[in-house]
């Protein structure tokens, strides 16, 4: 049955494609550290509002007859009359790009301290060589490295909330259609009154709640604890309606018949029948979530400095005048509709592999 | 045609000419305040147009007894006017004399001033917005300052026309404090003071003028009168047609037939509005001015005026941590110096205030006594070597090999590495940018500073509302004033808003610089010779420099925008919304 | 019909008084109040008094409680510190209440007026270029956050089109401000469309994504029936087939989904308020959540849930009304 599917999955390019790039963003994101050139965090005051310096990458050194990429250095010059600076390569300076070279220290997956990165210019925090391949941020931060460690809770979020309130409103939504009566009723009302309000508003209220001299790593954890608030409630009612159809079942009854315990019946009997149906939501689901904490991560009600998430990037693009200025600013905005897209991809192709005839009711947000 | 008819049609032509003349001339008082023609940049205007300004937010009140907000205030302004201006020179009295034992002061209104709904102006409305509006107990307005020996000054009507006000002793900012408080009209808001109608519970009073308040039944002595008000869109003003000011050629004032305020609480809207046309004036952040510059040949105009003294921008350290070892090092003047070496002031303005600011060492006072800029004066320019070795010094060094600093034996918990959390204000990009360089620098000194943005809510909460108070680290903004009076309250030991070291109020335990300043914010007070309220002023910008309780760090340049294809006399903008000098704007383009 | 509405606005009852618990416990648990902004230019003694004053003080089930009574007894919300007015005048005043449901039920009418069409063309005219050109405008639809969305639109009229200094409109807010006061006439009719259309779009855009491709999947679905293929071998015309049974019976479960989009459509409205400074509802909501101005919170909350309710029962309705195979639960 598993080549069946896999063959089925296959046929949705799309899906294919969606699959591929989460995959890309997802490894790039593990080892953010080691794929640019500088810390997330390192200010390069002299350097702010760099334009991305992509395509000004130069292969062919001219004067060593050679294939080397270089970067020339970069100049600034400011505008008295407006106030902004101006950036221009000083062609008197060259930077050639070597791999694996010293930089900025940090700990590789979190864990190991190197300061070993793939590519870049120089040798210390202070070098001369700037390679801002995405551009700089206001206090001359690398927007390739912000968005890359951003990526990391952009992407963990959704899979996370929508992980735990599988885990949380699978359980209670089984327990509460398998045992009915009194759990279920209150259940139900509970479920009731959380869908009856609006996400984002009780999201809002909820996040002015977390205390704010909270530690970041701590602030993150209370974003997924609210997240999960707000979401739990429809993957609640969804499991709690298989759990009620499956109840009755002739093989469910049967296990009973033969003694067998609730937790045993509920898990071995009843989940891998729903599973498909809770893997395309789970799928389903986190593209809402995505947008969710970017939305709420701009408004700076979700993320905040030091933590980085690509909402929390666009912040700095609030201004329009900022696109016009600074439009790599909008760069982590692009990543958000890849990802969602990607995700949503996927979750067709998940939906059409497993069950073509299945309509959602979650939707597709 | 009869002879008859054509004299009367000739009588009623003449009749109607003059009736557009001098019918306007007629509502101004006969001694009008005739505006010098230098005070005129763009020189004489016309009448006529409207001006589109955006407000920040609903007023909250058309009451300016009231009011607190600047969103109020930006209305407000432009409807009342006070005795005189804070310069001295008359406004609504047409002159003054001052005792000859500078006690009191007589203040003669403008003979046939009146309101703008054009009931004529008495004394009998000045004694009563002092004595039955700002110095009622009832009502809650902001009359502490104007106790002197703890009591209000005396007002009373000498005749129609003519008020004196006494205090028991020379009081050497009654001036200015008479030119903060707006004439307001008795007949309109008598029977909603308690003590005048008791009919009226207590408090009423400051409800009055609310905003659903209809127009006609408000009325100032402002160059303009409110129209209308639509809540979430809206403020429109109309000219007073009884106001008293003319400009040099006789026209009465103001210019404009109105002034329209569009409410719009998100500042990246009003820039937006701002360069698509939809208004006219508009006070820019640091950053908009490259935008606002770009479009410079389209009509655009930006002002920049220089540095000010008054506001405070500054790194404030707890010196009643909860942490111990923090307590014992803030309170070690070289650990603050050093952390005043550690302020890349350079780099803050360029990033926040687009390079639009000058550095400060010292606390903001009202300019006439500012010495920040003379040779000799304190500074802590950035140098991270001179506050690495002040570190040294105190023992503060990295013995374990992790980047960050430990305390030294001295301390009660030694070994413990140099950590604290610098409290900012959420979404503050100006407070939040500087914390974050701070906090770099401070890396590198072997320092860990984590930035946490907080609401500003909790913020004050921490600094004031607690005590003592509960925060480590905090950058703040404490805006305007620079009044020596209103720094008493910051910079003196027993100060309500004393918020670094509040245990200095609590114990015999205070340092001598300390003692010092808290005597001479004492005596200048009082101090009457200007001399005299200079050096001790010096003295306490002196002492407070040299001893950083707060690591000073700028301050910025005002920053105004115009479109001066449109607008002419433009004089700037105060409290973000508040147009300055409304009167003598006129329209460039009618 | 009318005894299962009846049964559903009683039922509604209960259910708001729960929610007026959650509002209030979620709103108040934010540190702090609205007069703790004010402890720098208050003294103690004076703040103590005005949380007296304003109970305040009180402890929170009685807090909740009085609330609560005021409500029921008085129609009385609460008190907004921020704007001092009743906490239902600060939501609704301005005319926010009805600009609000006129903006969203705009909304609805335009999403479904555009998405149908599109969803019935993709479907009728599969793998054209037509049909790939709108199921990648779907995509995007859903997958641009609307603050971005808001954000490409405004750069779009404001920097590349410059349409004040070419041709006098504005952006943001509901009228240009001559119009604001000004009596209706036809030009501040064109006025207000010039506005909304931006606002619709950006509260709009993913519904109408969804609606589209939802569409155009259930026709799939319904021409593939063989029901279908019998309408068409008895010789009716293509264009009958398609809608007068086609259409007809896709349409059903797409109603059902009305109710389903409320939601999502509060979520882009607050995005449009505050992007685009829409006196609506929302734009009060976000105010007082930024100053802690806790009835107006707790109020829009619990009116925002009503609405909801609201339009969840009207979908139902709807849903009985279009297709009576459907049985009442």
């Amino acid at each position: 049955m598993m080549k069946r599917l896999f063959n089925r999955f296959k046929q949705h390019r799309l899906g294919l494609i969606g699959g591929f790039i989460l995959a890309v963003l997802i490894f790039l994101v593990t080892f953010a550290g080691l794929f640019s050139p500088y810390n997330y965090g390192t200010q390069h005051r002299q350097f702010p509002y760099a334009p991305p310096m992509l395509g000004r990458i130069h292969l062919w050194d001219d004067e060593k007859h050679e294939v080397q990429p270089f970067v020339y250095g970069l100049e600034r010059i400011r505008n008295p009359f407006t106030m902004s600076w101006i950036y221009r390569e000083d062609k008197s300076k060259r930077y050639p790009i070597h791999l694996f070279v010293h930089g900025d220290e940090y700990r590789l997956l979190g864990i190991f301290k190197t300061d070993i990165h793939l590519f870049g210019t120089g040798t210390s925090p202070d070098s001369p060589g700037q390679l801002f391949l995405l551009g700089s941020d206001k206090l001359g931060r690398d927007l390739l490295a912000r968005i890359l460690v951003g990526g990391r809770i952009s992407l963990a979020i959704g899979p996370l909330v929508v992980l735990v309130c599988l885990v949380g409103g699978g359980l209670i939504g089984g327990l509460s259609g398998y045992y009915g009566g009194l759990i279920d009723t209150a259940v139900q009302r509970a479920i009731e009154v959380v869908m009856s309000i609006p996400r984002l508003a009780l999201l809002l209220a909820l996040s002015t709640a977390l205390p704010p001299n909270l530690p970041p790593l701590a602030r993150f954890w209370g974003i997924v604890v609210i997240l999960t608030l707000v979401g739990w409630a429809p993957l609640a009612r969804v499991i709690r309606g298989e759990f009620l159809r499956y109840r009755e079942e002739e093989f469910v009854l049967s296990a009973r018949a033969v003694g067998a315990g609730t937790g045993r019946v509920m898990l071995r009997h009843i989940l891998p029948n729903t599973l498909s149906y809770l893997i395309i939501s789970a799928t389903l689901t986190i593209p809402g979530l995505i947008i969710l904490e970017s939305v709420l991560s701009f408004f700076n009600f979700g993320i905040q400095e030091p933590l980085v998430s690509w909402g929390m990037l666009l912040q700095d693009a609030q201004s329009v005048f900022q696109l016009q200025f600074h439009p790599w600013l909008l760069l982590p905005g692009g990543f958000i509709i890849i990802v969602v897209l990607a995700f949503n991809f996927l979750g067709d192709a998940l939906r059409d592999a497993l069950d073509p005839h299945l309509v959602l009711v979650q939707g597709v947000k | 045609m009869h002879k008859l008819t054509l004299v009367a049609i000739l009588a009623l032509t003449i009749m109607l000419a003059g009736l557009s003349g001098p019918a306007q001339q007629a509502n101004l008082p006969d001694n009008p305040l005739v505006v010098p023609l230098d005070s005129l940049p763009d020189g004489l205007g016309q009448r006529g147009g409207t001006v589109i300004i955006d407000d920040i937010d609903n007023p909250k009140t058309f009451n300016p007894i009231v009011e607190q907000e600047n969103s109020s205030n930006a209305v407000t302004a432009l409807l009342n006017a006070p005795l005189i201006e804070s310069d001295g020179t008359p406004a609504v009295a047409e002159s003054y004399k001052i005792s000859a034992d500078e006690r009191s002061i007589t203040l003669v209104l403008r003979k046939g001033i009146r309101f703008s709904d054009g009931t004529p102006v008495t004394a009998d409305d000045v004694v009563f917005t002092f004595n039955d509006l700002l110095f009622n107990p009832d009502v809650d307005s902001n009359k502490a300052s104007w106790l002197v020996e703890g009591q209000f000054p005396q007002v009373e009507a000498l005749d129609e026309q003519t008020v004196r006000i006494t205090t028991p002793v020379p009081f050497p900012s009654l001036l200015a404090m008479i030119a903060s408080v707006p004439i307001l009209p008795q007949h309109l808001l008598a029977d909603r003071v308690h003590k005048m109608n008791p009919d009226v519970p207590a408090g009423s009073f400051d409800r009055a003028w609310g905003v659903d308040t209809p127009p006609d039944q408000i009325a100032g002595l402002g160059p303009f009168r409110l129209k209308s008000y639509t809540p979430g869109q809206q403020v429109v003003l109309e000219r007073n047609p009884f106001y008293w000011k003319a400009d040099p050629k006789g026209t009465q004032l103001p210019y404009l037939d109105g002034i329209i305020l569009p409410i719009v609480s998100d500042d990246n809207v009003r820039l937006l509005r701002f360069i698509n046309g939809q208004t006219d004036i508009y006070p820019p952040r640091p950053e908009d001015l490259p935008v606002i510059q770009a479009k410079a040949g389209e009509g655009f105009r930006v002002l920049v005026t220089p540095a000010g003294v008054t506001d405070i921008n500054v790194f404030a350290f707890n010196e009643d941590a909860a942490d111990p070892n923090l307590r014992q090092l803030f309170r070690d003047v070289r650990f603050r110096r050093a952390m005043a070496y550690a302020a890349d002031r350079e780099s803050m303005i360029g990033t926040d205030l687009n390079g639009l600011g000058e550095p400060r060492y010292g606390p903001g006072i009202d300019s006439t006594y500012w010495i920040g800029d003379q040779p000799g004066f304190p500074s802590f320019p950035f140098d991270l070597d001179r506050a690495g070795a002040l570190l040294d010094e105190i023992g503060l060094k990295d013995t374990n090999g992790d980047g960050i600093r430990e305390f030294p034996a001295n301390f009660p918990n030694p070994g413990a590495p140099l950590q604290f959390d610098i409290l900012t204000v959420q979404g503050s990009t100006v407070l939040g940018g500087d914390a974050l360089i701070y906090s770099d620098d401070l890396a590198k000194l072997g320092i860990k500073a984590t930035v946490t943005p907080v609401s500003f809510n909790t913020l004050v909460d921490r600094l004031i509302g607690s005590r003592p108070p509960q925060y480590q680290v905090a950058r703040i903004s404490i805006g305007g004033g620079g009044d020596p009076n209103f720094l008493r309250e910051i910079y003196s030991s027993q100060g309500e808003l004393h918020f670094w070291k509040f245990s200095d109020g609590q114990s015999q335990d205070v340092a001598a610089w300390q003692k010092s300043v808290d005597q001479i914010l004492e005596q200048q007070a009082t101090a009457v010779d200007l001399n005299e309220r200079f050096d001790l002023l010096s003295q306490f910008q002196t002492l407070v420099a040299q001893n950083q309780p707060l690591i000073f760090l700028y301050n910025s340049q005002g920053l105004e925008a115009y479109r001066q294809d449109r607008v002419g006399n433009f004089s700037g903008t105060t409290l973000s919304a508040t147009l300055v000098g409304s009167e003598i704007i006129f329209r460039q383009d009618l | 019909m009318w005894a299962y509405t009846l049964r559903r606005i009683l039922y509604m009852i209960p259910v708001l008084f729960l929610v007026s618990i959650v509002a209030f416990g979620v709103i108040k648990l934010e540190p702090g109040d609205f007069l703790t902004k004010f402890e720098l230019s208050y003294p103690q003694e004076m703040l103590q008094e005005m949380r007296a004053h304003y109970g305040l003080d009180a402890s929170l089930p009685v807090q909740y409680w009085r609330w609560i009574k005021g409500i029921i007894t008085k129609l009385d919300f609460g008190y907004s510190f921020a704007t001092r007015q009743p906490a239902l005048s600060a939501l609704f005043s301005g005319g926010r209440l009805i600009w609000t449901l006129v903006i969203t039920g705009t909304t609805m009418l335009a999403s479904w007026l555009l998405a149908l069409p599109l969803g019935i063309y993709s479907a009728t005219h599969r793998y054209s270029p037509g049909d790939y050109f709108f199921n990648l405008l779907g995509f995007l639809g859903l997958s641009i956050p609307n603050f971005i969305l808001a954000l490409l639109l405004l750069w779009l009229l404001v920097v590349v089109l410059q349409v004040g200094p070419h041709w006098g409109l504005g952006v943001g807010g509901l009228f240009d401000t001559a119009y604001v006061t000004a009596p209706w006439s036809w030009a501040k009719f064109k006025d207000l469309i010039w506005h909304l259309w931006p606002a619709v779009l950006v509260i709009g855009a993913s519904n109408m994504a969804a609606i589209s491709r939802y569409m155009r999947g259930q026709l799939l679905d319904v021409l593939s029936q063989p029901y279908i293929q019998t309408a068409r071998a008895k010789g009716l015309h293509e264009r009958k087939v398609i809608y007068k049974h086609g259409v007809r019976n896709a349409i059903a479960p797409l109603v059902s989904m009305l109710g389903f989009w409320l939601p999502y459509m509060f979520e882009g409205a607050l995005v449009a308020a505050v992007v685009l400074q829409l006196p609506i509802v929302e734009q009060s909501y976000w105010q007082a959540l930024l100053q802690e101005d806790q009835y107006v919170a707790m109020s829009g909350l619990l009116f925002f849930s009503f609405i909801l309710m609201l339009g969840n029962l009207l979908a139902d309705l709807l849903l009985l009304w279009a297709d009576p195979r459907i049985r009442l639960e």
